[in-house]
């Protein structure tokens, strides 16, 4: 009996471990905080800072991400599979936008792929990516990744330059949400108890049904609202009746802010498999 | 006395509605947590029919391209033609079930691969410069059906799981959310039909 008790908790339990199987994907590098990561190490040095510093001012000065990755193998994908799965993992680009792009090189394989994220896709072009990607390839062939990633990367540059996002700025809802939230604390703090000073119970079921029409309508949400008030005011009225103590607080704050920019940092990740492929 | 009996009984009441209330709201829980994940699958489903859709705008273009090749097997030509149509029919016909939408997605997907293993053999075509601006945006659309594909499929899989396991099958049957089908990938439609013209490039190898 009590092992099959335990058993069952058991199953109870698993049913909130489980994890969805996702099928086999590609597996990206740990995401860098550089808009460069060589991994398989065919930049030189100068060129490597020489990106950083142009990509670095691009995102600056207009949002758009653009990150050079390179790798030593593929992990029997597709460079298309590796590129898309990069550019989510690591949400290459701004949430808002989408405007990310991966510059994608596997010597190994041969193969050089310029993934364009949703927000990118109008200013660039398969067919841009695609001569991009070709001229860069002239170069690869000969070994000489250095001039062929920077006049790729010169080129997107240039494109991406020519579709205008609104630079990120402190959303205004954000902004406001903590200040409502500290008017919104006495106010509850004083109508609840108010609730308290009276024996009855009835202002709470009115209060209740007033919120509940306002914040999610509908009979049911009226109902609710009156239902939840009276149990509150049944509970301040009697066993807190007039000693009412802050509640505890916190409960009703949503999720956090967002982190600053600073050295390359996702956030995007709209990916379509956008961008064009070659192999030499 | 009687006072007290009173409160007591209030309290259990006010117990009772407290239950109840967490039940409704677990009810109505499950219901969104449904709504959400059956959103996701269309959500994703539409992608899958933007990108076909922009298959089907090129195919007019490649067609008429390829007609002008001499002597070009003209029911290769007729059959993707044919195959576009049905899609669009097929797309556009609120009565038509996934399976069979489905099903004209993948037939569309043979007769183009079909006509794109033919016009390897007509160096001449492959050669011109329009042809090849057309088959680079064709890669690139077929690239985002792929994608769009395989998120739809990962989408419908996890909606799928989801409404299977207890107790959220009690509820998927309560309110009558069904399995969504999957795209199939056998005979290698899952893969983009290979495209693999060497443009311009004399100097390989």
């Amino acid at each position: 009996m009590m092992k099959n008790k335990k058993l069952l908790y058991l199953i109870f339990l698993a049913q909130f471990l489980f994890i969805p199987l996702v099928s086999a994907d590609f597996i990206p590098p740990e995401m860098p905080d550089t808009y460069v990561l060589d991994g398989a190490e065919i930049l030189s040095e100068q060129t490597e800072s020489t990106l950083e510093t142009q990509l670095g001012t691009l995102d600056q000065e207009t949002s758009t991400q653009i990150v050079v990755v390179t790798l030593t193998d593929l992990q029997g994908y597709t460079i298309e599979e590796a590129g898309l799965s990069i550019g989510r993992t690591w949400g290459v680009g701004q949430e808002e936008f989408n405007n990310g792009l991966i510059f994608l090189i596997a010597p190994n394989e041969q193969k050089a792929r310029i993934e364009v994220g949703y927000g990118l896709e109008g200013a660039i072009t398969d067919a841009q990516s695609y001569t991009i990607v070709q001229n860069s390839i002239t170069y690869f062939k000969t070994g000489d990744y250095d001039t062929g990633t920077l006049e790729g990367i010169n080129y997107l540059e240039g494109l991406a330059r020519g579709e205008e996002f609104p630079l990120e700025e402190l959303d205004p809802d954000e902004g406001m949400t903590w200040p409502i939230l500290l008017y919104l604390i006495p106010l509850i703090w004083a109508l609840l108890s108010l609730l308290s000073s009276s024996k009855a119970w009835w202002l709470g079921g009115v209060f209740g049904g007033i919120i509940g029409i306002i914040a999610v309508g509908g009979i049911l949400g009226t109902g609710i609202g009156i239902i939840i008030g009276l149990i509150l005011d049944f509970i301040l009225s009697t066993l807190l009746y007039k000693k009412l103590k802050m509640p505890r607080g916190g409960f009703w704050f949503g999720g956090g802010g967002r982190g600053g920019r600073g050295g390359f940092s996702g956030g995007g990740g709209g990916f379509g498999g956008g961008g064009a492929s070659g192999g030499w | 006395m009687a006072k007290a009996k009173i409160a007591t009984w209030l309290i259990v009441l006010g117990a009772i509605i407290l239950v109840l209330l967490a039940l409704v709201s677990w009810v109505i829980g499950k219901y969104n947590t449904l709504v959400e994940i059956e959103g996701e699958v269309i959500n994703e489903w539409a992608q899958v029919e933007t990108q076909y859709q922009r298959r089907a705008d090129l195919i007019p273009n490649i067609v008429s391209t390829v007609e002008g090749a001499a002597d070009f097997e003209s029911s290769t030509l007729l059959e993707v033609t044919e195959a576009r149509t049905n899609w669009l029919d097929t797309s556009s016909d609120p009565n038509a079930s996934m399976e069979e939408q489905m099903e004209a997605s993948s037939s569309f997907d043979s007769a183009l691969s079909r006509l794109l293993v033919t016009v390897e053999s007509y160096p001449t075509l492959t050669a011109t410069e329009s042809f090849n601006t057309l088959i680079v945006e064709l890669e690139g659309t077929e690239n985002r059906i792929a994608v769009a594909r395989q998120d739809y499929n990962d989408a419908a899989t996890s909606y799928n799981i989801t409404i299977k396991k207890v107790p959220m099958t009690f509820f998927a049957n309560l309110f009558g959310y069904d399995e969504y089908p999957l795209f199939e990938s056998d005979d290698g439609t899952e893969d983009a039909p290979e495209i693999d013209f060497d443009f311009g490039a004399d100097d390989e190898e």
